[in-house]
């Protein structure tokens, strides 16, 4: 029930291979080649312009230690010095801004692929943690992926002026140069080998930030409750709690890090004193000079930074990995089959310049076949557990017909819902079959929905847009019957009584529209989309008795209708009851017949609840 | 240097943990002594080495030289602990302290601000601001004190010297404090980008099920373009801006260095320099240019913190409801309710400008239950929101036990009333702590007997761990029905002498009802504890235990009086209702009669 038991059962874990993470940065700068080439030139330069500032450093140097600084010379050791820092500011900018293109773009391409993924699977499946947790993937997780880029171009900038210094500094003095450079390769093995831990740090530590930014997420929108219960002060005592289990989660991981990253930076210094150690002989006999000693010190700092680098590419590489992962599970979590990490970095128009397409290319409107016309649907066998509490549906049999209504009821707990979800796709089914038309259905997730079926879920949810493009979603505006389906929802008196009317910006941000008027405004949204099948979990729950008589009325005759409701005017209204008792079907057929046959629904029907003797 | 609204930040959160600052600053100090010592050491080599000195003498220069190295790095490994343990601590404290505000601002504003908006303000500009707590304070202070001692270790070699690098430090300085003001604009831009991006897509997650069942995912995507496009540009530029500023300092400090090329080689040929003097003034010229560089990459952060204080700001100074003081005495136990000639308007515009409700008054005796009816958008639910004080209405009065509930605090206002809403919130935590919402000390007998009560005994028991079991997202895997069950769960321990169940019953399905029903009953049993209720319906079933009953339209009433008298009036509406031979209606006449 909690978020481990998803992330302990992605099928994905265990198959990743070592080199998954890396194919996959492959992947998303293959997206953008130009701008990588870009960053690499750039840290080119910007990286190799101490060789350049450590052989003037030398000249000056050795020219004064031999009294033959001068007029003309000196000017001209400054003037080289100056061009050096010139070229550090322009290539310094031209880095940061390819950088930046590269960093934000290949976050949209991570970003919405994760959306389409996340639409694409079974929405209906409990995400791993709340919205809030599942943010975090997209923000955190996106945002470690990319930035492991940029120890990509660190460490070859970086390499490259290693390559460089190495070269005139063996050439110098190449006994100095061999003993240096070996505190440098043990460093780099003891980095190596604390690794590992790392990635357990790391993990802890986002795991920790997801109970927070969850627990967030989930307090805002419970301002009310919180509010009238006063319990404002005791919720956040257990803010309190989570924020401090991430402040040790994050200790470990930070400190450990900066640990090792110490202990690189700590290199330069060892290795000066070594330097002094090696070289008093020579600079006594003069063939190690203080120009060569102040050229060793300027790259030997530039060149211990190098093991540092390979050790974050190796941390960056790791937590890379982790972040996938995370955001792999996320989306496996609502798939049937194993996600491949391929669809994240799959290239996408991104439209981050230039004009934007119309909303309209983007609704690829599927047209209206022969065989999406509904005859008869037929679910056989359908079974499907909750995963938390085991609660779910057994063997669901159940076949509708084409202009018929029918109506599934029950009491609570019964799996009235989860047998919508379950036949909807909205979770990933553990047995049974749908037939469409007496054709298998293979994916639910990816078959139902317009133009066969649409739903209205028992919590319809809105978006901070306007009315209008809330009901429509995407249609467009010419080729649909908005005002029949506003009818047909009961909403168009609503409507009216809006100031701004369609134009009116409701959801989260806008005007606070009544539980009934969101029902009824995500009916028309189901309305409007012109399906066979046409599905409402209990959707006159918030309707008063006027409004749902009116609403059961304008139903039209030539759609198919699967209900789920105990209201009696359902009841009346179907021509098929389905009654569910404990996620089976205990009996079904018409009212009539039920009512004198079912227990169950007679019990439901009079609100009868004394206990049946056993 | 520092703005005021980060020092007031300042002060209040990092004064808890003072002991703690004033070893991160002893921390600080050591270490940059280690820092300017070490170039000393390196000049005696240097002139020894030049001077034909010993080899014993060399050997102790660079044994000392490792000595102080070592002992350096060791003061930085604790200064990084400390220093990050700081930051987290205070920070902490400063994310429950906005998102503690944040629950005590007006439901207007959560009207106008989405979840995943207010999580980027409490998470991720603290986040930022945890940066710059534990980066930007402390490399300030170090990298201030190391410019310091190395302007006045120049000094002591040559006047000159120190002078020119101290003119080029505060060119350096005043330069940037100059850029700082542009930069925090770009950073400022692309931080509400990102909260944008945000706020649309927690809408849209909470949303998966809605769009997938209209087909609509294309649709989204395409809602997502202008989003990720306003992050891109305003990210970008917001970069490259921070780029021009890190170069100022470079450039000034080219300067700089043309500087003591040309003074280290005049003092040499004239003999008042030796050549290891030379080489400890370059090692200092480098040494200044570090703590200036970090000016300017703190300055980045520093636009960012800038952007994120201001927006913590704007969160924190987001006016509450103040209570009236002194404030009226409450009665615990059943209090009278009286709407007097209310009239109210939601802010904003919201519900199209006109009142929601319109000179409403009705007066509820203590220990009564008034039954509200009326269609969808009528006016109801805004009826409750005013008596909990959750908006606040300017014309009328509303009165609890006689008291203007202005005159009273919030606080015992909220405890005198319960409240079951149809939408049932739950936490990712546990069973206990959902039911209690965290309060603690309500004993976990009274909480199995009034789930037992509720007839959710066997369901708690299908839990293995019982009151601690964890429930799953969003109460993933509970029915509505359940989660409603729990709702007045909440309403039972909290033991109000008010109660309003608004549209509480209307997901159930009979069966369950039943339950609820029984529960219902024990709340208003005349023999038990007297409370005064309001029954929010759609159907006359649930009102049939009201003494009154108040039939609103458009904000109006349309009908009050003795639910018997206007069920014996024939021409009530009431009347009409409970008579109607309409399909729709012989369902409540079936209960009612």
């Amino acid at each position: 029930m909690s978020a481990a038991s998803f992330s302990g059962g992605t099928p994905g874990t265990a198959r990743r291979s070592r080199t998954a993470t890396l194919s996959f940065i492959v992947a998303v700068l293959r997206f953008s080649p130009v701008l990588f080439v870009w960053c690499l030139i750039s840290a080119t330069v910007v990286f190799g312009l101490p060789l350049a500032a450590g052989l003037v450093l030398r000249a000056f140097f050795d020219a004064l230690s031999a009294g033959m600084l001068v007029g003309t010379h000196i000017w001209t050791l400054i003037g080289l010095f100056v061009a050096v820092e010139v070229a550090d500011i322009v290539s310094g900018a031209s880095l940061s801004f390819s950088w930046g293109s590269l960093l934000f773009k290949s976050l949209a391409l991570l970003r919405r692929n994760l959306l389409r993924e996340l639409l694409s699977g079974h929405a209906g499946h409990t995400l791993p943690e709340a919205s809030g947790g599942t943010l975090s993937r997209f923000r955190d997780d996106a945002e470690e992926v990319v930035e492991f880029i940029d120890r990509w171009t660190d460490l070859f900038g970086r390499t490259f002026l290693v390559s460089g210094a190495m070269f005139v500094m063996l050439r110098l003095d190449a006994r100095i140069t061999l003993l240096v450079f070996v505190p440098l390769a043990i460093i780099i093995t003891l980095v190596n080998l604390a690794q590992q831990r790392i990635i357990q740090y790391r993990a802890e530590s986002q795991q920790a930030v997801s109970r927070v930014t969850a627990f967030l997420g989930e307090l805002l929108d419970s301002v009310q409750l919180v509010k009238v219960a006063e319990a404002t002060p005791h919720v956040i005592v257990h803010f309190r709690r989570l924020n401090d289990a991430r402040r040790k989660a994050a200790l470990h991981d930070r400190v450990f890090s900066q640990l090792i990253e110490a202990f690189n930076s700590n290199v330069v210094n060892l290795g000066t004193g070594v330097i002094l150690l090696l070289a008093g002989g020579s600079m006594r006999r003069n063939t190690f000079t203080v120009g060569d000693f102040a050229l060793f010190v300027t790259y030997l700092a530039a060149v211990a930074q190098w093991p540092l680098e390979v050790a974050d590419w190796l941390t960056g590489y790791k937590q890379a990995g982790v972040s996938i992962e995370r955001m792999l599970a996320l989306l496996q979590a609502g798939s049937p089959t194993p996600v491949d990490e391929v669809v994240l970095v799959t290239p996408e128009p991104l439209y981050l310049t230039g004009p934007l397409p119309s909303v309209q290319d983007s609704q690829v409107a599927r047209t209206r076949q022969d065989s999406d016309q509904l005859c008869t649907l037929q679910v056989t066998g359908l079974t499907y557990h909750h995963p938390g509490s085991g609660r779910g549906i057994e063997r669901i049999n159940l076949c509708l017909q084409q202009g018929t209504c029918t109506v599934i009821t029950g009491r609570i707990g019964a799996g009235k819902t989860t047998l919508l979800a379950a036949l909807l796709g909205l979770v990933p089914t553990e047995a049974g079959e749908i037939h469409w038309n007496d054709v298998l259905v293979e994916h639910p997730a990816l078959f139902f929905g317009p133009p066969r079926t649409a739903f209205t879920p028992q919590v319809p949810r809105l978006f901070s847009e306007t009315l209008k493009d809330n009901v429509l979603l995407g249609l467009v505006e010419g080729q649909a019957d908005l005002n029949g389906a506003l009818r047909s929802a009961v909403l168009e008196r609503d409507v009216a009584g809006l100031d701004q009317g369609l134009a009116t910006l409701i959801g989260p941000r806008g005007v606070r529209l009544s539980g009934g008027q969101v029902q009824r405004t995500a009916a028309a949204r189901m309305f409007v989309r012109e399906a066979d099948l046409l599905v409402f979990d209990d959707l006159s729950s918030a309707l008063d008795a006027e409004t749902e008589q009116l609403l059961w009325e304008r139903l039209r005759p030539d759609r198919t209708y699967l209900i789920v409701s105990h209201r009696r005017a359902a009841l009346r209204r179907a021509d098929h009851i389905v009654v569910l008792k404990d996620g089976k079907v205990e009996a079904a057929g018409t009212l009539d017949v039920l009512l004198t046959t079912c227990e169950e629904l007679q019990r439901l029907w009079s609100g009868d609840l004394t206990p049946v003797p056993s | 240097m520092l703005l005021k609204p980060h020092r007031d930040l300042l002060i209040r959160y990092f004064m808890p943990h003072w002991h703690r600052t004033v070893l991160l600053a002893v921390l600080l100090l050591a270490g940059t002594g280690l820092q300017l010592v070490t170039p000393q050491i390196v000049r005696h080599f240097i002139d020894t080495a030049q001077g034909g000195g010993s080899t014993s003498a060399l050997l102790r220069s660079a044994v000392l030289f490792l000595g102080v190295v070592v002992l350096a790095q060791a003061v930085a490994v604790a200064e990084t602990y400390t220093a990050e343990n700081l930051g987290w601590l205070a920070t902490n404290a400063l994310r429950a302290d906005l998102a503690h505000h944040c629950l005590d601002l007006p439901m207007a504003f959560h009207n106008a601000h989405t979840p995943g908006e207010l999580i980027e303000r409490i998470d991720g500009d603290v986040s930022t601001l945890a940066h710059f707590f534990s980066r930007f304070v402390l490399q300030l202070i170090g990298s201030a004190v190391l410019l310091l001692g190395v302007l006045l270790l120049l000094y002591r070699e040559a006047w000159q010297v120190g002078l020119a690098l101290t003119l080029i430090s505060v060119v350096a300085l005043v330069t940037l404090n100059r850029v700082r003001s542009v930069g925090t604009r770009y950073a400022l831009a692309a931080r509400q980008a990102s909260a944008d991006l945000f706020g649309f897509l927690e809408e849209r997650i909470a949303g998966l099920v809605d769009i997938q069942s209209c087909g609509a995912q294309g649709y989204i995507l395409r809602r997502l373009q202008p989003y990720l496009r306003a992050l891109f540009q305003s990210s970008r530029t917001a970069f490259l801006m921070g780029s021009v500023l890190w170069s100022v300092p470079s450039a000034i400090f080219t300067l700089g260095w043309v500087l003591v090329f040309a003074m280290g080689a005049s003092f040499y040929r004239a003999g008042s320099m030796s050549i290891g003097t030379v080489y400890l003034v370059f090692q200092y010229m480098a040494m200044l240019r570090r703590p200036l560089e970090q000016f300017a990459s703190e300055a980045q952060d520093f636009q960012s913190a800038s952007a994120s204080v201001a927006r913590i700001r704007q969160l924190s100074m987001s006016p509450t409801l103040v209570d009236a003081s002194p404030a009226a005495i409450l009665p615990v136990g059943p209090a009278s309710v009286e709407f007097d000639d209310v009239t109210f308007t939601y802010p904003g515009g919201e519900l199209h400008g006109t009142p929601a409700l319109k000179h409403v008054s009705f007066h509820l005796r203590a220990g009564a239950v008034l039954g509200i009816l009326g269609r969808t958008g009528s006016g109801k639910t805004t009826l409750s929101r005013l008596l909990l004080r959750l908006y606040e209405s300017e014309v009328g009065t509303i009165r609890l036990a006689g008291v203007d509930i202005r005159q009273a605090r919030l606080a015992d206002l909220h405890r005198c009333i319960g409240v079951v809403t149809q939408e049932v919130q739950l936490f990712q935590a546990t069973i206990r702590e959902n039911l209690t919402l965290f309060v603690p000390g309500i004993p976990d007998d009274r909480i199995m007997q009034v789930l037992e009560e509720l007839g959710l005994g066997a369901w708690l028991n299908s839990f293995a761990a019982g009151l601690d079991s964890e429930l799953s997202a969003r109460g993933g895997g509970l029915s509505a029905g359940q989660a409603q069950l729990l709702a007045f769960a909440r309403v039972f321990l909290h033991d109000p002498g008010v109660v309003i169940l608004d549209e509480a019953s209307s997901r159930l399905d009979p069966a369950t009802e039943q339950l609820i029903e029984h529960a219902v009953d024990t709340l208003f049993r005349p023999e038990g504890r007297r409370r005064t209720g309001i029954i929010i319906a759609h159907r006359l079933s649930t009102i049939a235990r009201a003494d009154d009953i108040l039939i609103l339209e458009d904000g109006r009433i349309e009908e009050y009086g003795a639910r018997s008298e206007l069920a014996g009036d024939s021409r009530s509406h009431l009347h009409t209702l409970l008579t109607a031979r309409d399909a729709t209606y012989q369902e409540y006449v079936h209960v009612s009669s």
